[in-house]
């Protein structure tokens, strides 16, 4: 199937015969030429966004383009494929994220599994939250437990798709509370919106920034955030455990190399993440796009991708995506 | 009306009078006509490669740069559709049916000419709406649920079957080998994935672009090279009177308002694009076709298609700016451009910032003028591609998809999958199977899978909720309707 048009072979035959030649300490040289992140999302979004302004840094940090190719599809699970095809040299990075990177490998084999990717940082989170439209009955998330429990299946939900961390999350709430609630997808965090404003289901599940105009206008009620913390931008929206529920989550975004990238590599790529994500110009921008600057080191983000992991095993298995 | 004052409209002239923004938004428009033009780059992505050049730029400079290049995108996928069989973007797919057949019979002039006009008689007419009846129209967006976007799509799968000629049974074939494309991937409702054979490129489901080159231009490509005597076919090209172009409009004003609307309206609904308002309305213009139109292309096919494909520009901006929700793709990146200007667009956007707003319907009114003119002044010289001889022509075009299908994702998969689709059409092609239902399939049929099993899963799967709620009724009954007249027209034919 593959024809032979890429112009990346050539290059990477230049490349392979350069690296030969050369066979220098490898780490001491890198960057020696453009690098790829690829982001698993379409171009245009804040995410996207994200990526392209911190590739701008790195080109600055490093003297080489830093060059992001958007590879949409199945929530991140397609361009994290591809990403997988690429050696582990450094030279192509993961924009990774929550679902593609924790839940898709274990649903189906989707050509990469989570060990595929060296994390190098964790960049941002953005928080989730439960909103019902304006004229809803429900006004707490105690109000939603009740009315599920009063009758199982009778409340319906919305997150982005199936296998969604909303979704999945959700899931993982229902279950802590006993109650039974049905899914639907709502094809992205605006089409979930929608169909909770056109009353198909009762409530929506997605991420908190969604919310903000929205929920000035009257038109939707954000009832929680699931975080440890209030969002700055719905500063009167209680979390869940102002409500008496221990339950957090966030999508995070972070960025990775693929296995087998050389130690040194990955220490200096960690080195120079971190210095490009904790200058003043980034935060202002995570700022703008309503994301909650959460660095984590290399090692700190691949503790979490495990905790994820075996968080998600256990609650695809309950909802049926995992036998 | 009475949302926007005067001086907001005093105000927003004056900002947008400014020489340098009319640069921009025509800069703009050449670029979207250059993304639009080629296939495999849509306007989508090139709002999307912009979108980060328009942060420290002002609110003026960007929008104008962003509605421009989303104005002549929408327009320009006509040009190669007509000329080459080669839609540059998906909602041009129509156009090429009736359009191409014109071009080969020399009549690529008056095609184009149809093009550009409709183009701008459908972004025109769907900023009117957007002017005034924004926050009305918005409501209407949250009226279609489940059960409201599978009666919708239903009925585009119909009106394509029935209307794209030759045998029903074959469009019906067609339009279900097209589906059967559409369930590729991960499955929207359940999240289990199907149909990939074992390969991570196809979890995505099968991309809608490559499949449109692959079975509009790849399969064309094929089928004029094995016709050894093209050569001699090709009629010179005429040239069309400014008048005799009006009189086509004068003869469909009715054809022309009703695709206007329809692209407005498919074009408020989040989730469905210039795709589906193309097809929907070229199905609308193929209902009095005269059959000797199936072979010289009807004039008729074009104005509806590109009518309904620009219009749909304003229409998606409705929900955008009254909901923060995006009507089509291109929408849902400009939420990125706005944010960035600190702006959230939302239910408040209208009443509080007035100014932008008006800004933002000029910055259109004067893109969509800028593709008339553009368009009228390039028209009579683009015909001459068709002067080229097919042993020139035919290979370029070979080029031309291959890099477009290539330039989709940066890499080599999709140019394998638009091969393989290609041969795949050209054989259906040879067995007298119509592509138009193909593609629509693949564009409707997960539109229609997902919504029917979302639908029932929110309905306690109640089925009778497809006829007691009555905008899925009245789509449903049409969808009917349709199939049945198809039906005794061929009986009689």
């Amino acid at each position: 199937m593959k024809l032979s048009l890429s112009l990346t072979r050539p290059l990477a035959v230049a490349a392979g015969i350069a690296a030969v030649s050369i066979a220098a300490p490898a780490a001491a040289e890198y960057p020696e030429k453009p690098v790829r992140i690829v982001v698993p999302f379409g171009a245009g979004d804040s995410l996207d966004g994200t990526a392209r302004v911190i590739a701008e840094q790195l080109k600055k940090e490093l003297k080489v383009p830093f060059v992001v190719q958007n590879i949409p599809g199945a929530g991140g699970g397609k361009g994290t494929a591809e990403a997988n095809k690429a050696k582990g040299d450094g030279y192509t990075l993961l924009m990774g994220s929550t679902g593609a990177l924790t839940a898709r490998p274990l649903i189906s084999k989707p050509g990469y599994v989570t060990s595929d990717f060296v994390p190098l940082a964790q960049l941002v989170e953005v928080p989730i939250g439960l909103a019902v439209k304006a004229d809803s009955p429900f006004k707490s998330v105690k109000d939603i437990v009740a009315a599920a429990k009063a009758k199982p299946g009778g409340v319906k939900y919305a997150t982005p798709g199936p296998g969604a961390t909303q979704h999945i999350n959700m899931e993982i709430f229902a279950k802590a509370q006993g109650i039974k609630m049905k899914h639907i997808g709502g094809r992205g965090g605006k089409g979930a919106i929608t169909k909770t404003l056109s009353g198909e289901v009762d409530f929506v599940f997605v991420g908190a920034p969604n919310y903000t105009g929205l929920a000035r206008g009257g038109k939707l009620r954000v009832i929680g955030i699931a975080a440890d913390e209030r969002v700055p931008y719905l500063p009167n929206v209680p979390t869940f455990k102002e409500q008496g529920y221990d339950f957090t989550v966030a999508v995070w975004f972070g960025l990775l190399t693929r296995k087998g990238t050389p130690a040194a590599v990955v220490s200096k790529l960690r080195a120079v993440v971190k210095k490009v994500a904790n200058q003043a110009s980034t935060s202002a921008l995570y700022k703008k796009f309503n994301f909650i600057e959460a660095f984590l080191d290399g090692e700190g983000f691949q503790k979490r991708i495990d905790a994820n992991v075996a968080k998600h095993r256990v609650v695809l298995k309950d909802i049926g995506l995992i036998k | 009306m009475d949302l926007i004052s005067f001086s907001a409209i005093g105000a927003a002239l004056g900002a947008i009078a400014d020489p340098m923004i009319l640069l921009w938004i025509l800069i703009g428009v050449v670029v979207g006509l250059i993304f639009g033009a080629a296939p495999g780059l849509t306007a989508t992505a090139g709002v999307a490669i912009a979108t980060p050049l328009t942060f420290g730029a002002s609110f003026e400079v960007a929008m104008a740069l962003l509605l421009g290049i989303y104005c002549g995108g929408y327009f320009a996928g006509s040009i190669p559709a007509i000329l080459i069989n080669t839609p540059g973007a998906p909602g041009n797919a129509a156009t090429a049916l009736d359009g191409y057949r014109m071009a080969r019979r020399g009549n690529a002039d008056l095609a184009v000419s149809l093009s550009v006009v409709s183009s701008f008689i459908g972004g025109f007419v769907s900023i009117l709406v957007l002017m005034l009846a924004a926050p009305n129209l918005a409501n209407f967006a949250l009226e279609f649920t489940s059960v409201e976007y599978f009666a919708l799509g239903t009925f585009g799968l119909v009106c394509v079957a029935a209307v794209s000629g030759g045998s029903l049974l074959k469009g019906m074939i067609a339009a279900a080998l097209g589906m059967l494309l559409g369930c590729s991937g991960i499955d929207p409702v359940g999240g289990m994935t199907r149909l990939t054979f074992g390969d991570p490129n196809l979890l995505g489901g099968v991309p809608l672009m490559p499949a449109l080159i692959a079975f509009f231009a790849v399969s064309e490509m094929l089928v004029q090279a094995a016709r050894r005597d093209t050569l001699a076919t090709l009629p010179v090209q005429r040239r069309v009177a400014a008048r005799e172009v009006a009189g086509h409009y004068l003869r469909n004003k009715w054809l022309t308002v009703r695709s206007a609307f329809i692209g407005t309206g498919i074009g408020i609904l989040p989730g469905t694009g210039p795709t589906i308002a193309a097809w929907i309305a070229y199905g609308e213009s193929a209902r009095k076709k005269a059959p000797q139109a199936q072979e010289e292309g009807d004039p008729r096919g074009v104005i509806a298609a590109e009518t309904a494909n620009n219009a749909v520009t304003g229409g998606a901006l409705i929900p955008l700016l009254t909901l923060g929700i995006p009507g089509d793709t291109v929408t849902a990146v400009l939420i990125g451009a706005l944010l960035i200007q600190g702006i959230d667009p939302g239910p408040f956007f209208i009443a509080e910032k007035s100014d932008l707003f008006v800004q933002i319907l000029l910055i259109l009114l004067f893109a969509n003028i800028c593709i008339l003119v553009i368009g009228l002044g390039t028209r009579r010289w683009l015909p001459a591609i068709l002067k080229l001889p097919p042993r020139i022509l035919i290979p370029v075009i070979g080029v031309l998809c291959a890099t477009g299908a290539f330039a989709i994702n940066n890499t080599p998969f999709e140019v394998g999958l638009m091969a393989v689709l290609g041969l795949a059409g050209y054989v259906l092609i040879r067995f007298g199977f119509p592509m138009a239902p193909v593609v629509l399939g693949l564009v409707l049929g997960p539109m229609v899978e997902t919504n029917l099993r979302n639908a029932l899963t929110a309905n306690d799967m109640d089925a009778t909720v497809f006829v007691t709620r009555p905008i899925a009724a009245l789509l449903l009954t049409a969808a009917v309707f349709t199939i049945f007249w198809t039906w005794r027209r061929h009986r009689r034919a």
